[in-house]
């Protein structure tokens, strides 16, 4: 007996290393094919889905749970050794039990799965107040009612409680079907074995293994019943994750940027242009007909509804009021990690009007958006880092309006200084570009 | 570690849990435990027993008292889950309560730097996760060590009377030696497990930040920089996670080697009735359960250390005043300087206003009139000089009777939606009745109004009147006018003139301004009266 409970506790520790490991695995292959497949920004509904750090913990959940699995389908085969051990009556009377928790598990699921339903709207009813009243405890304060704010958290919070009790009576009630019967399968089988044992039919050592073998494999069946659910976030992480690593199709061409009777879903008038080098392609529109999509359809960021863009496969700018900076010094946000010569540099910031103490220092640590960098500054610290990659194309989303007149002046010569490079600009009044090659107007 | 471990009673004291429900989830889980280790005892006793002395009396004897435990299992197994849950429910719902309450102290600054970052979203997962202190912490830790002290009791008083107590003695050690290993690891494993999180924070805040960069890196040809900024925080991660499985090793071998060490100890015993034999052996075997849920017990406590300081760092709010509203209620700013984000907003501020005086503060916007305002009104902290009310300082005056009677409306009022009556009250004693302002502010409403989607003139009005349901002596109100046309802000200041109240207005709005007895201007970090 007990080098069966050695060897039972040598085969969970084997099997927890191998889901340690396969975890781990699961980790560095998704964390180090993040960086390279986000290709295209999330939208706002993607990232409401789910922080992509969490997802990759979560989907390492996975082994963990095919354990679960296999271990209980692992102790069905202990079942044979009941069969051996304790005999055929030990074997129809746990078979028979096993049989009827069966039925009584799926009802408890459907059952389950309705009050998650209504847990589920409980908890965004308490998340979204809950948040409301944080966000403006200083207003409550202001009012005297920070005791009527609490109130409401702790009875909301009650309220909540209350369906999660009734959820957790339903999983408790199907986590109890499946202990009773695997008590009244150990006493059954204890008993069978029992007067076995007094017949004279097995020995002490068969009767001992029949039963903790029936109480074996009823373990593995509950502890799988009790994670089920977590199958589904594990699910959900890898959902999460593969949306977020979709590369869109894009096509190449050998001219600059080639749209071909493009919809998109703002846009129902197909958009036909071919832009060549040097070429410069205005899109002007008020404010929602939908000129950002189109711009994001021509960078492969989105599939157009109807119609075809190639776009060359050498370097492509891209600066919108939302463009991000990385936290870092200065100079690794505008170099991006190739060797260009400081001087280079410098002169590319000061004709884009980034002089003084605070651009000087190219090794100045740089605040990710924000510390004393005015949105102005970030858009010409973005155009910056794209002019130095030298591109064949400048892709300018409605950037106009963060800059002040001087600025855009400077913007305006910095751009006629690069006259081999395709620019789309996107703006709702006057366009920093001068001398544009086509014009595209958009309506609502 | 210490502080560690006292940060956890401190949030298993502020659920205050009653007696009543903690006594009966202990008591469900005792027993659960105790007989989840008796079944197995019994069932293999049975069977020893009706192999030495084969008897049909004494094995069904057996055989009863086993389906009575095997019955019992289950429903006791229920009952403690439930009352478990039950318990970190309330006390749940009470951390929440205290949390709200530790907000409502802190002062405008404090807060505003807890909202910028997601603490504040955290805040309700990290008092979810706490709720595991009791179900998976303190009532299975507790448990687990009563069952193995009852177990080592147990096994003293078999028969033959006298000869198990060495045993049950050699048992008790190895078991407390077993705890203490736990114990001991605990402190190694802390500062790994803070070293991780360190590490995921970082890793975090890493893929937000790329996930915004990644896509322009992308078309310009340099994701290189993206997988060379991503693979340091990866390495460091995976690092941490190493070192923290490594550490985690240790606490897995314990429970494995120390019933190694009962059962060892056990094997060189002199020989007596079989039955008690395997009875003694099952018992030191379940050493091994009640050590592995005392470590998953040390776990769980370990992972909710991080909620529990997370929502610690956020009890730094300001001690609340003590002292009456004064019977004198001049307002009086006496060189004060307010500062924000380290640079100085206004310096040498000093203003004195009578009771009933209108007075009004303009400046472009940003300048700091709401932060003046919100300081007078004693939400946020000065950098030095005084602010006071008759000779108190305001942050002296009991809070509660400060907030009847000086209130602060904010340019932006929020928690406008729901019945007007709820809106309105927010639960306070009203003096005055709200409907009747509101009407004279021509809203029409009755008690069962519901209010989803006001407009900004409409939210500034009845931002007003909840303002004026306490009846206040001192209004302070950072632009209430802004979304009102002429003849509703007309309306708006008759109704203040009616409470004969000293009032304070930051304000654009020339008709505020022209309403006004004083004007004072805030410019280049100066307070200045202007002429009227």
């Amino acid at each position: 007996m007990l080098t069966a409970l050695v060897l039972r506790w040598l085969v969970t520790m084997a099997v927890g290393q191998w889901h340690d490991h396969a975890g781990a695995a699961i980790r560095q292959y998704w964390r180090t094919l993040l960086p390279q497949r986000l290709t295209r920004p999330r939208g706002e509904r993607e990232r409401s889905r789910g922080d992509l750090a969490l997802a990759i913990e979560q989907a390492a959940e996975a082994p963990y749970l095919i354990q679960l699995e296999t271990g209980a389908a692992i102790s069905l085969a202990g079942l044979v050794v009941l069969a051996w051990a304790g005999g055929w009556l030990a074997l129809t009377i746990t078979v028979a039990l096993l049989f009827l928790a069966a039925p009584l598990y799926r009802r408890a699921g459907r059952r389950s799965e309705a009050i998650a339903g209504e847990y589920r709207e409980r908890r965004s009813l308490l998340e979204q107040r809950q948040l409301e009243l944080l966000y403006h405890t200083t207003e409550l304060r202001a009012l005297g009612a920070v005791e009527y704010g609490a109130n409401e958290i702790a009875a909301i919070s009650d309220s909540e409680h209350t369906i999660a009790i009734r959820a957790i009576r339903v999983a408790l009630g199907s986590s109890l079907v499946t202990e009773f019967l695997s008590g009244v399968s150990i006493g059954l089988v204890a008993m069978v074995v029992g007067f076995a044992l007094l017949g004279g039919r097995i020995s002490l050592t068969h009767a001992l293994i029949a039963v903790l073998i029936t109480s074996e494999i009823f373990v593995s069946v509950r502890r799988f019943g009790v994670e089920f659910h977590r199958r589904e976030d594990a699910e959900r992480s890898f959902a999460v994750l593969a949306d977020a690593t979709t590369v869109l199709p894009s096509d190449a061409t050998a001219d600059v940027l080639v749209a071909t009777n493009v919809q998109t879903e703002f846009n129902d008038r197909a958009v036909s242009f071919v832009l060549r080098a040097g070429e410069r392609l205005v899109v002007t529109g008020p404010s929602g007909s939908g000129k950002t999509t189109l711009l994001e359809t021509m960078l492969s960021w989105r599939v157009p509804r109807h119609g075809d863009v190639a776009r060359t496969v050498a370097g492509t700018g891209h600066v919108s009021v939302e463009s991000s900076l990385l936290s870092g010094t200065l100079r690794d946000n505008v170099t991006l990690g190739v060797d260009i010569d400081d001087r280079d540099v410098t002169s590319c910031l000061s004709s884009l009007g980034l002089m003084g103490p605070r651009f000087a220092d190219l090794d100045t640590t740089l605040m990710v958006d924000g510390g004393g960098i005015s949105t102005g500054e970030r858009v010409r610290l973005v155009l910056a880092r794209c002019l130095l990659a030298h591109p064949a194309l400048l892709v300018l989303d409605d950037i106009a309006g963060v800059l002040d007149v001087n600025a855009r002046v400077l913007v305006r010569d910095a751009l006629d200084h690069y006259p081999h490079v395709a620019v789309v600009e996107a703006t709702v009044d006057t366009p920093l570009l001068t001398g544009a090659t086509h014009r595209i107007e958009l309506t609502t | 570690m210490r502080a560690d471990a006292e940060r956890l009673l401190r949030w298993l004291r502020r659920s205050r849990p009653p007696r009543t429900q903690l006594v009966p989830a202990m008591l469900a889980g005792l027993v659960a435990s105790l007989v989840n280790v008796l079944l197995l005892v019994g069932a293999v006793g049975l069977l020893v027993a009706s192999a030495g002395r084969p008897g049909l009396r004494s094995v069904l004897g057996v055989l009863i008292v086993i389906e009575l435990f095997a019955f019992l299992r289950s429903p006791l197994r229920f009952a403690e889950r439930l009352s478990a849950h039950r318990l970190g429910f309330d006390a749940v719902s009470r951390w929440r309560r205290w949390l709200f309450v530790a907000i409502g102290r802190l002062t405008f600054r404090q807060w505003r730097s807890f909202a910028a970052g997601d603490l504040l979203e955290r805040a309700l997962r990290d008092t979810d996760e706490l709720q595991d202190l009791w179900l998976r912490c303190v009532i299975p830790l507790s448990t687990s060590l009563v069952v193995m002290a009852l177990s080592d009791v147990f096994i003293g008083l078999l028969p033959p009377h006298g000869q198990w107590w060495s045993y049950a003695g050699d048992l008790f050690a190895v078991q407390l030696l077993g705890v203490l290993a736990l114990f001991a690891n605990v402190g190694p494993l802390l500062r790994r497990n803070r070293a991780l999180r360190a590490a995921r924070g970082l890793y975090r805040a890493e893929v937000v930040e790329l996930s915004a960069v990644t896509p322009d890196l992308a078309l310009l040809g340099r994701v290189a920089l993206a997988q060379e900024r991503s693979a340091r925080c990866v390495e460091r991660l995976a690092r941490a996670e190493r070192r923290l499985a490594r550490q985690h090793q240790l606490s897995n071998v314990v429970p494995p080697v120390m019933t190694a060490l009962a059962l060892g100890a056990y094997v060189v015993r002199p020989t007596t009735s079989p039955l008690w034999l395997v009875v003694v052996a099952l018992v030191a075997l379940s050493t091994l359960e009640m050590l592995s849920t005392i470590r998953d017990a040390l776990d769980t406590a370990l992972g909710v250390s991080a909620a529990a300081e997370r929502l610690d760092a956020m009890d730094v709010g300001v001690e609340l005043g003590h002292d009456s509203w004064p019977s004198d209620s001049t307002i009086r700013v006496e060189h004060v300087v307010l500062e924000e984000d380290d640079h100085t907003l206004v310096d040498d501020a000093n203003l004195v206003v009578s009771p009933g005086r209108r007075v009004a503060v303009t400046g472009r916007s940003g300048v700091g009139k709401s932060t003046l305002l919100r300081s007078i009104a004693g939400l946020d902290d000065v950098a030095s000089g005084d602010i006071t009310i008759g000779a108190t300082r305001v942050l002296d005056i009991d809070e509660r009777s400060l907030r009847r009677l000086l209130t602060y409306v904010a340019s932006e009022p929020g928690l406008i939606r729901g019945y007007a009556i709820d809106v309105i009250g927010l639960g306070r004693e009203a003096t005055r009745d709200p409907l009747d302002d509101l009407a004279a502010l021509g809203l029409s409403s009755d008690p069962t109004t519901r209010w989803e989607e006001l407009s900004r003139g409409e939210r500034a009005r009845v931002a007003i009147v909840r303002a004026m349901v306490t009846s206040p002596v001192i209004y302070l109100l950072d632009e209430p006018t802004s979304g009102l046309g002429v003849s509703e802000t007309a309306s708006m200041l008759r109704l203040l003139e009616t409470t004969g109240a000293t009032v304070i207005i930051a304000s654009h709005d020339a008709q505020v301004i022209e309403w006004c007895d004083d004007v004072f201007e805030l410019a280049d970090s100066t307070l200045r009266r202007v002429t009227h």
